[in-house]
């Protein structure tokens, strides 16, 4: 052994003992940041749950004990489901272009649609009746794991098809259109107790039956009271802040499987962990936002529009980051509710118009406040009829304009 | 050429005694190089401290856990049971997991 050799062992363990501190350091920064995260998750997530606001996907939809009437409801819903399961590829050629029946004013129909939406109805005979018996009975929820397509998907196939019933025999100026709206207005109200905000998704289809069916069948007074009670309970105005809390529990519920313990198949991946801290800091970050938009929800009309005036909602498809998807998606359900106000406070105007010619009374027309200007809702009236409207996006009176104002006119008749 | 002066000459192919030095070389290298404890201790301070932070990051972690997936509560209560039914033990609770697992509804994503 050279002396130089000698010299060369000597040097290695100061050198080693720096690469060592080198190495470690970067773990205890990655240790320090993800005990950081942690604790700023669980102080927000402890002060939620002290408010007593949901911090779970199961507390956003819990599992209820049903009554009786309430399974057979549920057990109605899903059997109709399951029948109407092929309606959508059925129908498909009936409903497209250039037949395009659902989209098409139905005091329009050709006699091609008109025949074919005679027969998809009789071809789903029994699913409606289905949903007329679910309907008539109480209903609170379906059992769990039972959920995901009947409430989705199916349900809002049940809508079109009790809608183009109500069309049909609206068009016929068929008394038993009111009853085939009111099913319509129970379905919705049915599934607007579990998901808020799937009211949008139907609104609009109801608002246009509603004016239909007022204006071609005149129907009575006490059919009128019945249209409007659903639709006064619909008109609720904690909906935005219900769809903004369930936003945030499937944040932090999602987010929950890179908190998970005890998952090998989680664990054994470095990548997960190496990355965690990261995760729990973007959890964290959009449950800030979203705490921001919850506080926005608490806002009166048209307040809670104003917060996000500025929100450009292009397509969301190009959306990349989750805080601007969250944000899309807060200002997305803001101004779907703001419409689907405007809708039910247009429709519920008409009622009571509608209910005071049934009775030859002076209508009483209900104060309602006008989402997008937080003044009365306007009714104007013309030599035809009368249209009730909100100024609608735009915040700026057209005069009952089809299109730039939120506006419901009935049909009148030929 | 004498006993004498034959030795003499034969002496450059002999092993001879090591050189007096060597002695202390060895025995002072022999145990290696003495690390100095200023080089190791901060490294060491440095993992026990990420140490104790992890653990510190699954407890709170554990904690949101509890609160964002409650259906993980419902299910680690029913493998317990289900565990216990099965006589206790490691593979019972393994058994109780599977069951309880596969029992659970799962989203309708296909027919």
């Amino acid at each position: 052994m050279t002396d130089r050799t000698v010299d060369r062992f000597a040097v290695r363990p100061k050198f080693l003992g720096w690469l060592s501190l080198a190495l470690v350091l970067p773990v205890l920064a990655h240790a320090a940041w993800d005990y950081t995260e942690a604790r700023r998750l669980r102080a927000r997530v402890d002060g939620i749950a002290a408010k007593g606001e949901p911090t779970s996907i199961d507390q956003v939809r819990p599992v209820r004990q049903l009554t009786d009437t309430g399974k057979e409801a549920a057990r109605l819903y899903r059997a109709a489901a399951a029948l109407a399961s092929d309606w959508n590829r059925n129908s498909y050629v009936a409903l497209a272009p250039p037949r395009n029946i659902l989209n098409s004013a139905p005091q329009d129909w050709s006699p091609i649609q008109r025949e074919e939406a005679h027969r998809l109805v009789s071809a789903n005979s029994d699913v409606l009746d289905l949903v007329d018996r679910a309907t008539a009975i109480e209903f609170s929820g379906f059992h769990p794991g039972t959920d995901y397509s009947y409430r989705f998907s199916e349900v809002w196939q049940l809508e079109q098809l009790a809608s183009l019933r109500t069309r049909l025999l609206a068009v016929d100026r068929l008394d038993t259109a009111v009853k085939s709206l009111h099913v319509q207005l129970l379905l919705l109200h049915a599934v607007d107790r579990e998901y808020p905000n799937m009211l949008s998704w139907f609104m609009e289809m109801i608002s246009r039956d509603l004016a239909l069916v007022v204006g071609r069948v005149r129907p009575t007074d006490a059919s009128l009271a019945a249209l409007e009670t659903v639709l006064e309970e619909l008109d609720r105005d904690d909906r935005v802040k219900r769809t903004l809390l369930a936003y945030r529990a499937e944040t932090l519920n999602n987010g929950s499987p890179r908190l998970a313990l005890g998952r090998p198949s989680r664990m054994v991946i470095p990548w997960e962990v190496v990355r965690r801290p990261f995760d729990l800091h973007r959890v964290n970050e959009v449950a800030d936002m979203q705490a921001q938009y919850i506080a926005y929800a608490d806002l009166s009309w048209p307040q809670r529009l104003e917060a996000f005036r500025d929100v450009d909602l292009g397509p969301f498809g190009e959306l990349k980051d989750a805080r601007a998807m969250q944000r899309y998606a807060a200002a997305m359900a803001v101004r779907q509710e703001a419409r689907n106000a405007a809708l039910v406070r247009s429709a519920r105007i008409a009622l009571a118009i509608e209910r005071a010619k049934a009775s030859n009374a002076t209508p009483e027309i209900p104060k309602l406040i006008d989402p997008y200007s937080g003044e009365p809702m306007r009714v104007k009236r013309d030599e035809l009829s009368y249209v009730v409207y909100s100024v609608g996006q735009n915040r700026r009176d057209d005069g009952g304009h089809a299109t730039l104002d939120v506006t419901f006119r009935p049909v009148p008749r030929p | 050429m004498n006993d004498e002066e034959i030795e003499r000459k034969l002496r450059r192919f002999r092993i001879v005694e090591p050189p007096a030095t060597l002695r202390t070389t060895i025995v002072e290298r022999s145990g290696g190089p003495v690390v100095s404890a200023s080089l190791w201790m901060p490294t060491a301070a440095a993992l026990i401290a990420a140490a104790v932070l992890y653990s510190l990051s699954a407890y709170e972690r554990a904690a949101v856990h509890f609160r964002v997936d409650q259906a993980a509560v419902a299910r680690s209560v029913n493998i317990e049971l289900v565990a216990r039914s099965l006589g206790g033990g490691p593979q019972s609770f393994l058994a109780a997991k599977t069951a309880v697992l596969l029992d659970e509804p799962k989203p309708e994503t296909r027919r």
